[in-house]
């Protein structure tokens, strides 16, 4: 199933104010709870304030809490957007994932965190192990970036189902396919 | 200052119609007699500030005296008198403006015109205005950004804790000078700050941009990182404080009423 795009451009070239930040994020929350993947679409928003931000980020942080096995990207954020954006993530200590031509990128992350990314895009579906392998890291250190991307919302998780002995865990990167929001910008 | 009669108030102005003079001029006196005459004839200079606070006394007035009327007489000089027509156009019902010449188009000087803001989504939609006038003014993107959001989020601001008054913020927005200088004022009749014990130190206690949370911080620390210096000055009571990247301090000064947030975009 594809993700749900929640279009943003519905209130309008400029998002402000903490009140209207609050409103917003909860009509997203509300009207998201079904989707597999949601897809924050900023196409057509020129500028967000902080405040208004600030509201929508820790709206995303607690859905992506509440639903650890479906992926949340933000797409379409200008320079301007994204600087207020890595300016709340920053306040908050909230990484967030963005999407740019395809590409998934950290809102908030440290350049590791990225490094980690883009090595788990590069796998696709993966177990810890796999991963740490890849990045030449030992499993302890690879943990709490995982737990980092997957409360960002770049990662899913689920149980491996081939795990022959205990439990084991697979993470997923977005289908690339999956990364589009519906509609043009 | 404002002499009475018995049928209309009369508010004679004159000179300087700019930041905390203009405050003091127009909104320090409530409004006894159901007309009123803003006399502004001998009007020489006038900022976003003059503009903001002349709506808001018309506001203020029609709101306490719902069947009334007030009249505005321009400046007589045609600089003011363009600057005061392009900040007060259009203008609200119940209020006349007297021997108004044509608006220009475009708009040389009131980017944004005095605007009331009775709730968010007015301020969201000064905003969207403001940054199509910037654009049509050919303000650089970085500096449009900073226009709209300052515009919605002071007013928005004010809005929600402007406690102790029923008449909405005033908005206005202009551009002056060469270097076309960005100057949005905010204008308020909340008595939380300007009526408390000590101004100064309520005002003293907005974080500043190195460990602030707040917007107006915000809106500094974006400034910056673009390397635009902008500078915010508020004056609530019998204080003010004038805000830069590095410095953050308050002085005292003779009271006005209500709380007034400036902020000044350079080039």
């Amino acid at each position: 199933m594809r993700p749900l795009t929640y279009p943003l451009r519905n209130y309008g070239p400029v998002l402000a104010t903490r009140s209207m930040g609050a409103e917003v994020a909860e009509h997203m929350r509300m009207n998201t709870i079904k989707a597999t993947g949601v897809i924050v679409d900023f196409c057509d928003i020129r500028v967000a304030s902080s405040p208004f931000l600030d509201e929508l980020a820790c709206t995303l942080r607690a859905m992506i809490a509440d639903a650890p096995e479906r992926f949340v990207l933000l797409a379409n954020l200008n320079a301007d957007l994204m600087d207020t954006l890595e300016l709340v993530a920053d306040r908050r200590d909230i990484v967030l994932t963005a999407v740019s031509n395809g590409e998934l990128k950290t809102v908030g992350g440290t350049r590791q965190l990225d490094e980690t990314l883009a090595a788990a895009e590069e796998l696709g579906t993966f177990t810890a192990a796999e991963l740490a392998e890849r990045l030449e890291l030992k499993l302890p250190n690879l943990h709490q970036r995982l737990a980092q991307l997957t409360a960002a919302g770049a990662l899913t998780r689920s149980e491996d189902p081939s795990a022959k002995r205990g439990r084991r865990l697979l993470f997923k990167t977005p289908e690339l396919d999956d990364r589009t929001p519906a509609g043009a910008c | 200052m404002g002499a009475g009669s018995v049928d209309s108030q009369w508010l004679s102005l004159a000179g300087d119609l700019r930041r905390h003079i203009a405050v003091q001029s127009l909104l320090a006196e409530g409004d006894e007699s159901s007309e009123l005459v803003i006399f502004a004839s001998q009007v020489e200079r006038v900022d976003a500030v003059g503009g903001a606070a002349t709506l808001l006394r018309a506001g203020r007035h029609l709101e306490e005296h719902p069947s009334g009327q007030v009249m505005i007489v321009p400046p007589t000089r045609p600089s003011p008198a363009e600057q005061f027509l392009e900040l007060l156009s259009p203008l609200p019902d119940g209020v006349v403006l007297t021997d108004a010449g044509s608006v220009p188009e475009p708009r040389r000087f009131a980017l944004v015109p005095a605007t009331l803001i009775p709730d968010d989504a007015s301020a969201v939609a000064a905003a969207g205005f403001a940054l199509e006038a910037c654009e049509r003014a050919r303000i650089s993107e970085v500096r449009t950004n900073l226009v709209g959001l300052a515009v919605a989020e002071i007013a928005g601001n004010a809005l929600h804790h402007a406690t102790g008054t029923q008449t909405p913020p005033a908005v206005a927005v202009t551009v002056s000078g060469r270097e076309r200088v960005i100057e949005i004022a905010v204008v308020d009749l909340g008595t939380g700050i300007s009526s408390a014990i000590d101004p100064a130190a309520a005002l003293g206690a907005i974080p500043g941009p190195a460990n602030g949370s707040g917007f107006l911080a915000d809106l500094i620390r974006r400034g910056n990182k673009r390397e635009i210096e902008l500078s915010i000055e508020v004056m609530s009571g019998t204080a003010t404080l004038r805000w830069r990247w590095d410095q953050h301090r308050t002085e005292n000064q003779s009271f006005v009423p209500g709380t007034t947030v400036l902020v000044r975009i350079p080039a």
